[in-house]
């Protein structure tokens, strides 16, 4: 038993054909979703560190919300350009590529969490965090690293940071869908 | 390279009256269920981010034997707490602070609590679990049954780690 995240991306173009897909195992929890789960789970103060680099301690809270509208780049599934490997202490991309449709930048789609799907068969279960990035920068934007980032206790705080093993170059005019499936075993 | 998970730990002590170990072992769980998985897609998906807790944690233990499911949502038999014949006397959980080792890029916390016989006789613990508030979130079934005799105590902890 454990649990396991994998990242699951793919590139749509202009037309509507997948140009890319790929599944990775997530690599990275880091050490504000520990923080977070303790202080759920027990009631009591943890510190975590925000996406702007300054400490908080919440000393009690449940929602760790992903899901955002569209158009917002300050937490939900973010994407940027670094390519450091992730350490446990991090608290943010090296890079973000921002919301918006300027050079370097890409369109932030909504970010949606899905139901729980439950396997009875093989005692399974899975959630999936999504979200889509359209490049409308007229030009191509390299995205290498992807991250899960929580509005949690009103900060934003980074849960997950992956490197993609591949760096994914988006065409202009295409959609790049990043989805988190969290899984459980029992 | 090592790929990320979050892993749990469950370590069952036995101490005799006078605080001797006199039993010890440590267990990769096994089973997060699906109340975990509610709990998360709930607090990811919630629409604010307001204060509170979904409720009190809670590690309880039972003399069930049936193998643990997804779907499950409580011990198979769970122990009451008390003095009388087949109970125990359950502790108070408590946590440890997360530890985050920025060497080995893994981090962890605690969780446990005691459960004292002070039935006057024996009792069986063969299954482990926890619940968050009414939500039940890890159920283990031992490997190998404890008997706890009188005024024995036993105490379950789950190590919680993430890696990175």
């Amino acid at each position: 038993m454990n649990v396991k995240a994998y990242l699951k991306i793919k590139v749509i173009n202009e037309k509507g054909k997948c140009i890319y897909y790929r599944r990775y195992r997530s690599r990275s929890f880091v050490a504000n979703f520990i923080n977070a789960l303790y202080v759920l789970l027990s009631n009591q103060g943890a510190t975590l560190v925000n996406t702007g680099g300054r400490t908080y301690t919440p000393k009690s809270g449940f929602a760790m919300q992903v899901a955002d509208s569209s158009n917002d780049d300050s937490y939900g599934i973010q994407i940027g350009s670094g390519t450091t490997a992730p350490a446990i202490t991090d608290f943010s991309l090296k890079q973000l590529i921002p919301n918006g449709t300027s050079a370097g930048q890409m369109q932030y789609g909504a970010v949606t969490v899905m139901s729980p799907v439950i396997n009875t068969t093989n005692n399974t279960g899975y959630i999936t965090v999504t979200r889509a990035f359209t490049n409308n920068s007229g030009g191509s934007i390299t995205v290498s690293e992807v991250g899960l980032v929580a509005l949690y206790f009103y900060n934003g705080a980074l849960l997950i940071h992956d490197l993609l093993p591949t760096p994914i170059t988006v065409p202009n005019g295409s959609t790049l869908s990043i989805a988190y499936e969290i899984q459980i075993a029992t | 390279m090592r790929k990320a998970n979050i892993d749990a730990y469950l370590t069952v002590i036995v101490r005799d009256k006078n605080g001797k170990v006199v039993y010890r072992r440590r267990y990769k769980s096994r089973s997060f269920v699906e109340g975990f998985l509610n709990a998360l897609q709930s607090s990811f998906s919630s629409g604010t981010a307001a204060n509170g807790s979904i409720g009190s944690p809670n590690l309880v233990v039972g003399s069930g034997t049936t193998p643990p499911k997804i779907t499950d949502t409580g011990l198979t038999n769970q122990i009451g707490n008390g003095t009388g014949p087949g109970q125990l006397q359950y502790g108070t959980d408590s946590f440890t602070s997360p530890i985050i080792n920025t060497n080995t890029n893994t981090g962890s916390f605690t969780w446990s609590k005691t459960f004292n016989n002070g039935s006057g006789g024996n009792v069986t613990v063969s299954e482990v679990g926890a619940y968050f508030g009414s939500t039940f979130v890890l159920h283990d079934l031992l490997p190998s049954s404890i008997t706890l005799s009188p005024n024995q105590v036993l105490t379950v902890v789950y190590t919680i780690t993430i890696s990175t």
